[in-house]
């Protein structure tokens, strides 16, 4: 395979680095690492990643574990020495090296990359609020969802706005980790502009897998209720709907 | 109160709950004097099995009430692993000890081997009665469909059942390529169709695999009831008893 001169992989290379890129090197080399415990590969096609934190990973051409990595935060060191390209990747404490010597260069690129998605397990707040749409009894019995991401005034919008079992008006809050003092303002501030446009005070819920201890204070003080509903049992929900249930009384 | 039933072959016994096993890791017997049953559903609640057995299945059996026995199946099957044929299976079960008695007598009735095993509490499910009809229904040989699911498994993970007035077809398709699997009517495969339109819907292979291969252990026949897009019903006629199963459709964008 044609490559890169060393020289000019080893100028990318730092270039990358030090321009917070994420580098991807595929080519021949041997890797050896020291620090806690030891270990030598010897020379094969792989492919080296640095990562826009620092992260270094080896992978092999199978398999899907990095064959070896340091975590972010490492000191890179690019160097060209005879006809080798060597790449160390440092950490003080505890002290490790990970040296990678790559004999030839098939390809090097760098990117600058975005990715600021929410990485989610189970269900992110948009399928827990489908999954109590799905089954409103999530909430509570009786309880009839009728609109979502309904405007709330100027405040912004809210999750779920629906009635209970007595012709209340309810809205709905959801979070996917446990709510803190600042999503009960949130609520109210959404309440406060629905209560100016439909001249009656809405019941107010809260829902997530737990509550702050700060903000369970705050719950009471504004007549904010808490209802418990973890993203786990609302991925459950979501799953069954695909199965059976639909077809069974 | 308490539950006795003594079944002639153990091996029997063991090829009902690998088909209840096929859907179910755990589940719970509902026995009375009538018999006993169980309706369980995979943890995706894409498959329900719907097993029952009546107590003239048994050569002996005693049942005074109604009792909930829930067992972990697949336990409950290794311990049944080596039953020899000709052994005979005693379920003996006692309210007070929640702990189910298997016996084990071999065909001279010189060995006896006795197996004490721990039941699980019983968690009061939402009792699940299914309640569907069906458009079309054709008896097929099991093993013929064992074999065309086999053969589908190599392209993909989806199978495409189709019965028509004239035939079955099993069909699927994947990066690979595409295989279908025909049975006419007037084959050997099939012994009846009541179809009055044609009626489809794909399945998992995974699913269907497991059920299929179990129930054509119990069953050289077995009848698949189809409505298009809905779940399909395949029962694996056994003596004196009931395993049917019900599995979920995949439908596109779901």
């Amino acid at each position: 395979m044609a490559g890169l001169r060393l020289e000019e992989a080893a100028e990318k290379l730092r270039e990358g680095i030090r321009s917070g890129s994420l580098v991807v090197l595929v080519g021949l080399m041997e890797v050896s690492y020291e620090g806690r415990a030891s270990s030598s590969l010897g020379e094969g096609d792989r492919l080296l990643i640095i990562k826009q934190d620092g992260s270094v990973l080896v992978h092999r051409p199978t398999g899907y574990e990095p064959v070896n990595w340091q975590p972010p935060g490492s000191m890179i060191d690019v160097a060209v020495r005879g006809n080798e390209l060597i790449i160390e990747a440092r950490r003080l404490s505890p002290e490790e090296i990970l040296r990678i010597t790559v004999k030839n260069v098939y390809s090097l690129e760098a990117y600058r990359l975005e990715d600021s998605a929410e990485f989610a397990m189970y269900a992110t707040e948009e399928e827990m609020k489908r999954a109590i749409i799905l089954e409103p009894s999530l909430i509570e019995e009786g309880f009839k969802p009728i609109e979502d991401e309904r405007r709330a005034g100027r405040a912004g919008f809210v999750d779920i706005f629906g009635v209970d079992s007595s012709g209340n008006i309810v809205v709905i809050e959801i979070k996917r980790r446990n709510a803190t003092s600042e999503d009960v303002k949130q609520l109210v501030s959404y309440v406060r502009e629905i209560e100016k446009e439909l001249g009656r005070r809405p019941r107010m819920i809260l829902v997530a897998p737990g509550v702050q201890r700060s903000a369970s204070k705050m719950l009471a003080a504004h007549g904010v209720e808490f209802r418990c509903l973890s993203p786990k049992k609302c991925h459950e929900v979501l799953r069954r709907g695909r199965g059976l249930d639909r077809f069974l009384s | 109160m308490s539950f006795r039933m003594k079944l002639p072959s153990a091996d029997y016994f063991s090829d009902l709950l690998k088909a209840i096993n096929a859907v179910a890791d755990e589940g719970t017997f509902k026995v009375s004097a009538d018999g006993m049953r169980l309706v369980a559903m995979d943890p995706a609640h894409i498959s329900l099995v719907d097993f029952e057995l009546s107590s003239s299945a048994a050569e002996e059996y005693e049942c005074s009430g109604e009792l909930q026995i829930t067992v972990n199946i697949s336990e409950l099957l290794k311990l049944l692993k080596y039953v020899k044929s000709g052994e005979s299976l005693t379920l003996s079960y006692s309210e007070g000890e929640r702990k189910l008695d298997l016996i084990i007598i071999d065909a001279t009735g010189s060995k006896q081997r006795i197996f004490t095993f721990n039941t699980l509490e019983t968690v009061e499910a939402r009792s699940v009665t299914p309640k569907l009809t069906f458009d079309a229904k054709a008896r097929i040989s099991s093993a013929a469909v064992k074999d065309a699911i086999r053969d589908c498994k190599a392209l993909s993970d989806y199978v495409k059942i189709t019965i028509s007035p004239d035939e079955v077809i099993l069909f699927a398709k994947g990066e690979l390529g595409g295989a279908q699997i025909k049975f006419s009517r007037h084959g050997a495969a099939i012994y009846e169709i009541v179809a009055n339109k044609e009626v489809w819907a794909h399945f998992s292979i995974n699913y269907l695999e497991k059920i299929v291969k179990a129930g054509s252990a119990l069953s050289d026949e077995m009848t698949m009831e189809l409505t298009t897009n809905k779940p399909i019903k395949l029962g694996f006629p056994i003596p004196s008893g009931r395993l049917e199963y019900l599995v979920a459709p995949r439908i596109e964008g779901a």
